[in-house]
């Protein structure tokens, strides 16, 4: 336990998501049990979700299919964190028959929710439900990217949680997920598991995690760089600060 | 300092719905003035707000047609209108009941418009060409430029 010392000639920025994102992303592809040939979904292409797709790549998925509203943040999974595929649902939000279509049918083996419970890309009556039940203080969690998950995975496939979610969620799709005989794994990232292996593959160059790094500001900017980060302004991914 | 103006168009669509919904529904009977001229205008007031909210293109809207500031616009615009009503058709000559709901209810509605951001996005916004003048890197080069930042497993 405790900090891992950098002896290599890396940069601060090829090493400091080793400390949360980059393994996260890891630890959702982990979870997905990749041996090789295998079909993932990443829900979300933030930053976590961009190492999700860039670990899935490493672990040997065929295709790895990467779902945002933000097309910039599709690209950037395609050219620099390696998926095969993109799901833009700001242009249809249909996001589980789309899944479908390109995988024949037969939906992912595993799918990854990196985005948790701020999902923004409920369809319109589901979105509305879940937004008034938050306003009252009914839901504390927006589900949309669990529950299509879920909906979305092949039978007998894996949901990998990743995402962050607080409280209570509602309409989970308990008949799809135990009909499906999905199994479902989550939690919060265990960083030591993953840190000193991730830090060998850094090293041996088999992935430079300083590609989600889209804005370096210093300090005193430091209020206005969440504001874009948060409203995902002038094509940010990621802000890093530098005193 | 600008006005703080966190409502963004999801919060503005709950609050346009359950508006709509109460004054059709339970508010003249509420104020006392069901079954009056003045509960009549404030029921269609609020069928009407909810009406041109489902074709609002925002989170909330059913049939995304107009525009969301154009929609703060007729929010504005009807708030005027229903307080403007009772003295029109001078029903105001009647008592207080038939003129105080209409303005009451004007005023809570330019009260939610003065906290509702006109960009749908709701917050404080931070100032975007500062970060992008100071930006020591190039979000295009990162994002389309390049190769690839992982090698795949051979």
């Amino acid at each position: 336990m405790g900090p891992l010392k950098v002896e290599d000639d890396l940069t601060d920025e090829q090493v400091l998501f080793l400390s949360d994102i980059f393994p996260t992303g890891y630890m959702g592809a982990d979870f997905c049990e990749i041996s090789g040939g295998e079909v993932i979904a990443v829900f979300g292409a933030g930053p976590v979700g961009q190492f999700a797709i860039a670990s899935a790549v490493l672990l040997g998925a065929e295709r790895v299919i990467a779902i945002d509203q933000y097309d910039y943040r599709l690209q950037m999974a395609v050219n620099k964190a390696g998926a095969t595929d993109i799901v833009n649902f700001g242009e249809d939000a249909d996001i589980v028959e789309q899944l479908k279509e390109l995988t024949g049918g037969r939906g992912p083996d595993a799918v990854i929710d990196a985005v948790g419970m701020e999902a923004t890309h409920g369809h319109g009556a589901l979105h509305a439900y879940d937004r008034v039940k938050q306003a009252t203080r009914s839901e504390s969690d927006r589900g949309h990217a669990l529950r299509d998950a879920i909906l979305a995975c092949r039978p007998g496939g894996i949901v990998s949680v990743i995402g962050v979610y607080g409280g209570l969620v509602d309409k989970f799709p308990s008949g799809a997920f135990m009909n499906k005989g999905l199994t479902l794994k989550a939690g919060q990232c265990h960083v030591q598991r993953y840190i000193k292996p991730l830090y060998e593959r850094i090293k041996r160059g088999e992935i430079d995690p300083s590609f989600v790094v889209t804005h370096r500001v210093g300090l005193d900017l430091a209020p206005d760089a969440y504001e874009t980060f948060k409203h995902k302004q002038d094509e940010c991914v990621k802000v890093v600060l530098k005193p | 300092m600008p006005i703080p103006r966190p409502v963004d168009s999801t919060l503005h669509g709950v609050v346009d719905y359950s508006a709509g919904s109460l004054l059709v529904t339970a508010f003249p009977r509420l104020a006392g003035i069901s079954g009056t001229r003045a509960g009549r205008q404030i029921r269609l007031a609020g069928a009407i707000h909810a009406g041109y909210s489902t074709l609002t293109k925002y989170p909330l809207g059913i049939v995304k047609l107009i525009p969301y500031p154009a929609h703060l616009a007729m929010d504005a615009a009807g708030a005027l209108a229903l307080a403007a009503t009772p003295f029109v058709t001078g029903q105001y000559k009647k008592g207080r009941s038939q003129w105080v709901p209409h303005v009451a209810l004007c005023l809570v509605e330019l009260s939610a418009l003065a906290v509702s951001d006109p960009t749908g996005r709701g917050d404080f916004h931070g100032d975007v060409d500062a970060v992008r003048q100071a930006n020591q890197e190039s979000p295009q080069r990162k994002i389309y430029d390049g190769p690839r930042a992982v090698t795949p497993v051979a």
